[in-house]
């Protein structure tokens, strides 16, 4: 029995970070097929530096280690053109541009990642914007401000999908990155969001059995504290508390604190190669509600999804699944939501439970031939000691990015059709 | 000094240039192979400017060839054939390296980047099975770098960047994409005398 969970968590292991480090070894990959395709393998790199000069500081220090390596080793097309999308990623206010050329010995190569300064620190995100047949508008626009390794952001949104509320506001943060060599993030967030509800979710909430807990708010501001630190180059781990004042709506009007300590860990890996491109996401979120820290509400909730993504010229296949259960009693915007734009798109999320569910499976495949898109769902919930029950989905479209998807529930009986258009859903 | 004589020759010129037959060159030179028609573009040169540039900078570039055979409609292709093409530039030895992407895989090295781009078109067979000697036929050869996508695409699962939308529509409207077209004819596979040869 032991070996068998020894044998279990070394393959684990070995599949989450590799046999050195993970994106080493998943560059490795692309690095053979390389080999053929860029003549230039056959060299050494002879160095390797960060241009104009003193902006290596800039750079983590795992990065960074990963720049000083390169001297000594066979040139990697793919590898260097990884690390440079990494620089990219880390120094959003930088172009890098890669640069290789003739060493100073006989073939041997000088790798060159030029940091230019972009022009524009400014930018205006939108990153929700959707129409759903039953939820009706989602909308939102952030503007960030980047100022070195500081960054500032305001937003708009209203949102009818992600919650059994529409939530609608604004909201605030500040981030710092680069702390820590590079390792560590840390910032603040302020939310201010007036909600209303959907005439289901209000009867719900005022059936006899329903609890205090089940009471809908009027209001709901949130400020979450939190830091963030890479502990591998693919895992993250973020903590942080988050605390929600809400103006409940009856029976009269007065305030609930809902407060909760929180931790996450997040991992990314990605394989490219000519071919195609794969990527693996996989979080865990777990939010402690006590009154230790004040709240109103005691609960303990845990999240885990996981996401592997697989792409080539004409073809993305998705497959997907989360699970989450809560101990305790949550407030209704901390509950669990199947029967949105991204679970259960054939099925109404105030159908399948009004109140939320305290305990849900979800699995989904997506799979897309150039633009034309099909999805099937399947999950299964339990509101608060109801029966569980899996229901199922699959909808239709057109467009990847942005398009728009038509989408049915598998049952017996009726089939009404929930149409939804816009993007990333 | 009387200006008639050169408005006379100007006018004879222009009048001469407006009404003679100009053969104008085909963009694409077709020529039978077996059973397989090839192309060669004389004026088309992949690298320079930008690819060259990359390629220069050791980074390898991928262009997708894309060529299609008309007959009947000039809307509806009645061949294609599609190959990857991978290019690389020797640092040391200064000359371009190419290979196919995809399977079986062929490769060709040390050429000059004039050589490199011919050698792509070589690789590029088009089968005329069951097309008719006297059916005419246009070709179009469509040659595209690559996309390669990266954390700078506009849409991304953040949401949707303006500034980097903003970014793409200045690209679109002042920068030209990578991007060949070349149309010819029409032909007629009875036009080709003798395999190898160009009508």
């Amino acid at each position: 029995m032991q070996l068998a969970f020894l044998i279990l968590v070394s393959g684990l292991s070995t599949f989450l970070f590799g046999q050195d480090s993970g994106e080493q070894d998943s560059a490795g990959v692309a690095g053979n097929q390389q080999l053929a395709a860029n003549v230039n393998s056959r060299y050494v790199v002879e160095r390797a530096e960060i241009q104009p000069e003193g902006m290596e500081h800039r750079l983590g220090q795992p990065l960074l280690a990963l720049v000083r390596a390169l001297p000594g080793q066979t040139f990697n097309s793919a590898a260097v053109e990884e690390l440079a999308q990494k620089i990219r990623t880390q120094l959003p206010a930088y172009q890098v541009v890669l640069k290789v050329s003739r060493g100073a010995e006989r073939e041997r190569l000088r790798v060159t990642f030029e940091l230019i300064r972009k022009g524009g620190k400014a930018d205006v995100v939108v990153p929700r914007f959707s129409y759903h047949s039953k939820q009706n508008f989602t909308f939102g626009a952030d503007a960030n401000i980047r100022h070195e390794n500081f960054t500032l952001s305001a937003g708009v949104l209203t949102d009818q999908d992600e919650l059994l509320e529409r939530y609608s506001g604004i909201r605030f943060g500040a981030q710092r990155e680069g702390l820590a060599a590079g390792r560590l993030r840390a910032g603040v967030a302020v939310e201010l969001w007036r909600t209303q509800w959907n005439p289901t979710v209000e009867s719900a909430s005022q059936a006899p059995e329903s609890t205090v807990d089940d009471e809908i708010y009027r209001t709901r501001t949130q400020f979450r504290p939190y830091v963030a630190v890479r502990l591998f180059e693919p895992l993250e781990w973020e903590a942080g508390v988050s605390t929600h004042r809400l103006q409940m709506q009856s029976p009269v009007a007065r305030h609930e604190l809902s407060s909760a300590a929180y931790t996450s860990l997040r991992l990314v890996r990605r394989w490219k190669s000519p071919e195609h491109e794969q990527k693996f996401t996989a979080d865990y979120d777990f939010r402690l509600g006590a009154s230790t820290f004040g709240s109103d509400f005691a609960f303990r909730r845990h999240l885990a999804t996981a996401v592997y993504r697989l792409e080539d010229d004409h073809d993305v296949l998705i497959a997907s699944a989360m699970a989450g259960w809560i101990n305790g009693r949550a407030p209704l915007f901390e509950r669990f939501v199947l029967g949105n734009s991204r679970t259960l798109r054939g099925w109404s999320k105030w159908d399948v439970a009004p109140l939320g569910s305290d305990q849900m499976v979800h699995a989904s495949i997506d799979y897309s031939y150039r633009e034309f898109r099909v999805v099937y769902d399947a999950g299964s919930s339990r509101a608060f000691g109801g029966d569980r029950k899996l229901r199922q989905s699959i909808a239709v479209g057109y467009g990847r990015g942005f398009g728009f998807l038509i989408a049915f529930p598998l049952r017996e009986g009726r089939m009404e059709p929930i149409f939804m258009l816009g993007m990333n859903f | 000094m009387p200006r008639w004589p050169m408005v006379w020759v100007c006018g004879t010129c222009l009048t001469a240039g407006l009404l003679l037959p100009v053969e104008q060159p085909q963009a694409l030179r077709p020529r039978l192979q077996l059973d397989a028609l090839f192309v060669n573009a004389p004026d088309l040169h992949v690298i320079e400017g930008r690819i060259a540039e990359k390629l220069k900078n050791g980074t390898g570039v991928a262009l997708d060839y894309h060529l299609a055979l008309f007959a009947g409609s000039r809307t509806i292709a009645r061949r294609r054939t599609f190959e990857r093409f991978s290019f690389s530039y020797d640092l040391w030895e200064e000359n371009y390296t190419v290979s196919t992407l995809r399977k079986p895989r062929s490769a060709a090295s040390r050429m000059t980047a004039r050589e490199a781009e011919r050698w792509c078109l070589d690789h590029l067979p088009m089968l005329v099975a069951g097309l008719g000697v006297n059916e005419e036929f246009w070709l179009r050869l469509e040659i595209r770098a690559a996309q390669v996508k990266n954390d700078a695409d506009w849409l991304s699962d953040e949401g949707l960047n303006l500034g980097r939308l903003i970014d793409a529509l200045g690209r679109i409207d002042g920068r030209k994409p990578d991007q060949w077209v070349r149309e010819a004819g029409p032909f007629r596979l009875r036009d080709f005398p003798a395999p190898g040869r160009t009508p």
